[in-house]
């Protein structure tokens, strides 16, 4: 099971680094949408349908120019909330992957510069509009808002319910990873690495499938009929 | 392969969210009929299920990992439309709430990996494993196959989906406008990958997984 080469460790520390960006990713974001900038206070279904409605627009544009104004404009609007400019811009072009420099950079040679940049630049863009949405707007409220896009109750709260259990899957994940880790003495060979993975997930599977249930009885005593009632609007 | 905003046009992403509307409306139709109230806790719990099986990383040859999507599991062990409800929902918190994917591009990655991805591995698991027993070798086989299949089906969709976008959508003289590769580019590029690394690791997991549940707790495959 075990073999003296260095290199399949690494997926633990992968997948433990995975938890501990999540975690943080999430905190962050909830903490500058608790700030009181200028994207924060405006209302969230009306932020929503307006940053919606702009991503929409900017998948239509064709021009450099125009690209460049609205791209600023998303780095404005980033310091009118409060929101760390560069924090933002790194973490807009985090999330463009590589993928999107290697569709762009063979197109500088066979077509055309003009294209691969606005290509790029729209991208971008989208990007940026679409960050400061969601960081800029609580998750309670972020799903809340797409009732006003006509997505169904049922699904919301299901969305609703998701987000907040995540957080405690993550965590389980987190914690497996590391019990294993702490454990480890040599290296896994890969197989015995797929074979403790398929465990895991699994396991993981088994006791989401329990929870559930539980949940669902928990929720059942305390008056669940299947439809969510609404207090103090 | 999430697909990102600004790589499919918008009349293309609009597309699939036509596509999938009726699905999405089907879907919630018979997962409430075999649910009832019990369908919220259900789907939520798969869903963050789905979530986190994509944060495993799981070593590949040549020293580098890459993670399985589970779609195919899933569908195996949940059903189908179940399936697509869970990793609908995983798609959209990882759409909205982390950058995963692009906003206008949910109902394509949808399309890909919710609708294409679960259906296409369970009907070749359903296929392949007839009526053998819940225990035995062929339906982990079965499971491994599907899985395999599926996910190269999603892949051959994304693909086509990037290689039709300079057909769709140029300019008066000829240049592209999302996109830039045609089918010749956009499809090895997507299956290549897949088919010799990507979908052969979603397969060996996928397998292995089904095994593990035969030995612990063989009731739970459907």
């Amino acid at each position: 099971m075990l073999s003296q080469d260095g290199w399949h460790k690494k997926f633990l520390e992968k997948s433990i680094t995975n938890a501990l960006n999540f975690f943080k990713e999430a905190v962050f974001s909830e903490e500058i949408a608790r700030k009181k900038g200028f994207l924060q206070l405006r209302d969230p279904r009306l932020k929503m349908i307006i940053f919606l409605a702009l991503i929409l627009t900017i998948c239509f544009v064709r021009n450099i120019s125009h690209l460049i104004i609205l791209y600023i404009t998303g780095i404005i609007l980033a310091a009118a909330s409060g929101i760390n400019i560069l924090f933002f811009i790194k973490r807009v072009w985090f999330f463009i992957p590589l993928f999107t420099l290697f569709i762009a950079i063979p197109a500088v040679f066979t077509q055309n510069i003009q294209a691969a940049i606005i290509f790029v630049l729209r991208v971008a863009t989208c990007v940026s509009f679409a960050v400061l949405m969601t960081i800029s707007t609580r998750h309670g409220e972020l799903f809340k808002s797409l009732k006003s896009l006509g997505v169904p109750n049922i699904f919301i709260q299901i969305l609703d319910m998701t987000y907040r259990y995540i957080f405690f899957f993550v965590k389980v994940f987190e914690e497996t990873h590391l019990g294993l880790k702490s454990r480890l003495i040599k290296n896994f060979e890969k197989k015995a690495a797929w074979r403790w993975i398929s465990s895991r997930i699994g396991h993981l599977f088994k006791r989401s499938m329990k929870m559930s249930e539980e949940v669902y009885m928990a929720m059942v005593a305390r008056g669940y009929t299947g439809e969510f009632k609404k207090h103090g609007g | 392969m999430h697909i990102p905003d600004g790589y499919l046009s918008p009349q293309t992403g609009g597309f699939f969210y036509l596509v999938m509307a009726p699905l999405w409306i089907a879907a919630s139709k018979i997962v409430k009929r075999n649910l009832k109230a019990r369908q919220v806790p259900y789907l939520a719990f798969g869903a963050s299920f789905v979530f986190v099986v994509m944060m495993f990383n799981i070593p590949i040859p040549g020293g580098s990992t890459g993670h399985a999507v589970g779609g195919t599991l899933v569908a195996i062990l949940l059903g189908p439309w179940a399936a697509m409800i869970m990793i609908t929902v995983a798609l959209v918190v990882q759409a909205l709430l982390f950058g995963d994917g692009g906003i206008t591009a949910i109902g394509a990655n949808c399309f890909n990996m919710a609708f294409i991805l679960p259906f296409a591995g369970y009907y070749i698991y359903k296929f392949i494993s007839m009526n053998s027993a819940k225990d035995s070798f062929r339906r982990a086989l079965a499971a491994g196959i599907g899985a395999y299949f599926g996910l190269n089906t999603a892949a051959l969709s994304t693909g086509i989906q990037f290689g039709i976008q300079p057909l769709l959508h140029h300019t008066s003289d000829g240049k592209a406008l999302y996109c830039p590769y045609g089918l010749n580019i956009a499809l090895p590029a997507m299956l290549l990958e897949h088919m010799l690394l990507f979908g052969w690791l979603e397969a060996i997991i996928t397998f292995l997984v089904i095994r593990y549940l035969q030995k612990d707790d063989p009731g739970l495959i459907l």
